[in-house]
């Protein structure tokens, strides 16, 4: 009893880590994992391995993985049409995945969040007029937007985040207008206004720690999707512009030796679908955990 | 509701609209059409004299009129890659593109809603736990990939279907079961919580008491009240299908919008991208009213302000 007392009386700094320790022995242990791999691999990458991902290699072309016939595992994944080694550039590929969708998913919920909590507070003409924008966003065939807006603009790892982000803060906008409608309602955030709060920081203080639970979970849920969307876009000839590795131009740059050397396409593919399939099941249990969207599903 | 119907069709026009601007103001600034069309040894003069004749030389805002003026008409100007009229070549691959999307439908209902039955019904057994892997691995892929590998397996190991291309029946399974991956991952998933949901409800137990077979009342009662969410779904789908297309019809080489559309972002064919982007999004936007006012009589319990 005394001791259990002594624990609780323990710095709030020991506790505070305590409760964190709780907090992470509770995350679903193998997709944390794997992203932890894919964010490690990916700040990490150079050290990671003794070869770089633009440097042709004449006496390892297109070598085949470890265990097949004429495989060394000097490149345990195999090498591609220039020699170059196919696990290196998919652990290099992580850095563009990570990057483009980390950043795109920040800008894409912060602009989105702000946009969606001014017209859900504000009300009235400025909502009406940032609602059809959204209506107009998402009635978008969003592919074909994202990649005449590459064309013209070119192909960058900057050009890339901002069609990403440009397609996707529409769905932000829309679902957090919908929390602040019914937020606002609230007696606290009328005794704020008749405190004499000032709009903008009724929603700094009162209306955005509500629903940032929401835009976080809304955020990882989307990690998985733009993932998949810069992938596609580099597989199409409109991400990130070689000889910088990316999961969906290797898997595009392989396809033309398909016949000869499956391996060139096949594992960068594999390195999206764990990655995706990993984020996906984060989110389903964070949304589970923080609930906040349970009710619109 | 035929308010309803009117303001809705009145957004759609709005949307079109934005989009022509869009996508005209952006094509414009892709850089010079004629470097790409004119041969190597081309003198200023006959420059000239193509950039007058295509309508370059005028003002940024006349050339969008112009433009416009042509879209009410249903005239894109001509193609600068194949010299005739872009939209007719767009409107040529229409079909191409409905047979796969449709296709891809047809794989997802077919395949999706048996696993979601069973799953429902054989609830925690190893099936539904095999079907749920399925269909999170499914949600996962890249339509890309997916498509790579099935190449992969059935026609360069096996030889049992073509690589690419159109031809007989046997040129669409590939690309349909690609681009329909995710659909039946979505169906699966749908069906399966829906019918879980149902299969609980006190009617289904009346039904039973009352002695009617399991399978009339899985197929019949049951399954009638789960459809609402997965047509719900399905009508979503159709929207972000089409813009899987793009994809799926590249990996294949199949001649719908999708792929015309990337070549002729490529080949910076400004008239084609137009067409393709305004015909696409014209479907997309057709696509998502009708699916609304299918929900109008599907479900009474939608109403429309």
């Amino acid at each position: 009893m005394q001791e259990t007392i002594a624990t609780q009386l323990k710095s709030p700094g020991r506790r505070r880590l305590t409760m964190a320790w709780a907090g992470v022995r509770r995350l679903p242990i193998l997709p944390s994992a794997i992203l932890g791999i894919v964010v490690f691999c990916a700040i990490f990458a150079p050290l990671l391995t003794p070869y770089d991902t633009s440097t042709p290699d004449t006496g390892a072309l297109r070598q085949p993985p470890f265990w097949l016939q004429g495989g060394t595992m000097s490149h345990p994944l195999g090498a591609d049409q220039l020699g170059r080694d196919i696990l290196t550039r998919v652990v290099f590929g992580a850095r563009i995945s990570l990057l483009v969708s980390v950043i795109a998913v920040f800008v894409a919920g912060t602009a989105g969040s702000t946009i969606g909590m001014v017209a859900g507070y504000f009300g009235g003409r400025i909502d009406t007029l940032l609602m059809r924008l959204v209506d107009g966003m998402l009635a978008l065939p969003y592919m074909l937007l994202a990649l005449v807006i590459v064309a013209v603009l070119g192909a960058s790892l900057g050009n890339v985040i901002f069609v990403i982000a440009l397609v996707l803060w529409a769905s932000y906008a829309r679902i957090i207008r919908g929390e602040v409608l019914s937020l606002k309602e609230r007696e606290y955030i009328a005794l704020a206004r008749v405190a004499g709060a000032s709009p903008w920081r009724i929603i700094a203080t009162h209306i955005f720690p509500n629903v940032v639970n929401t835009i976080i979970v809304l955020a990882t849920l989307q990690m998985g999707t733009v993932i998949l969307f810069e992938a596609a876009l580099s597989f199409l000839g409109m991400g990130v512009p070689p000889p910088t590795p990316t999961w969906g131009g290797m898997v595009a740059e392989g396809r033309r030796f398909l016949s000869t050397a499956w391996w060139l396409s096949t594992f960068p593919g594999l390195a999206i679908l764990v990655t995706v399939l990993a984020a996906n099941l984060f989110g389903d249990w964070l949304r589970d955990h923080l609930d906040p969207l349970r009710q619109q599903v | 509701m035929k308010l309803y119907i009117l303001r809705r069709l009145a957004q759609m026009v709005l949307t079109l609209l934005v989009i022509t601007i869009v996508v005209f103001v952006l094509s414009r600034m892709t850089g010079d059409p004629l470097a790409l069309m004119m041969p190597q040894d081309a003198r200023p003069e006959d420059f000239a004299a193509i950039r007058q004749k295509l309508g370059l030389d005028k003002p940024v805002v006349v050339q969008y009129f112009m433009y416009l003026g042509g879209v009410a008409r249903g005239d894109f100007g001509k193609s600068y890659k194949f010299g005739e009229p872009a939209a007719g070549l767009v409107l040529q691959r229409v079909p191409n593109t409905a047979q796969l999307t449709f296709s891809a439908i047809l794989v997802g209902v077919l395949l999706g809603l048996p696993v979601g039955i069973l799953s429902a019904v054989k609830r925690d057994s190893l099936f539904d736990r095999f079907g749920k892997a399925i269909a999170l691995v499914g949600q996962a892929a890249p339509t890309f990939w997916v498509g790579i590998m099935l190449i992969l397996f059935f026609s360069v190991r096996w030889r049992l279907l073509p690589t690419s291309g159109q031809g007989d029946w046997h040129h669409i399974i590939l690309p349909a079961i690609t681009l329909g991956i995710y659909p039946v991952a979505g169906i699966a998933r749908l069906t399966r919580s829906a019918m879980l949901d149902v299969l609980d409800r006190e009617f289904i137990k009346v039904v039973r008491i009352k002695g009617a077979p399991e399978l009339n009342v899985i197929l019949k009662h049951a399954l009638r009240n789960a459809a609402i969410p997965v047509v719900t779904f399905l009508g979503v789908t159709v929207g972000a299908l089409l813009s899987g297309t793009v994809v799926t019809e590249t990996v294949f080489a199949w001649p719908g919008i999708g792929k015309l559309t990337v070549d002729a972002i490529l080949f910076r064919d400004f008239p084609m991208v137009q067409a393709a982007v305004f015909v696409s999004a014209l479907f997309f936007l057709l696509i998502n009213f009708a699916v609304d006012i299918v929900y109008l009589y599907v479900d009474p319990r939608i109403s429309y302000r």
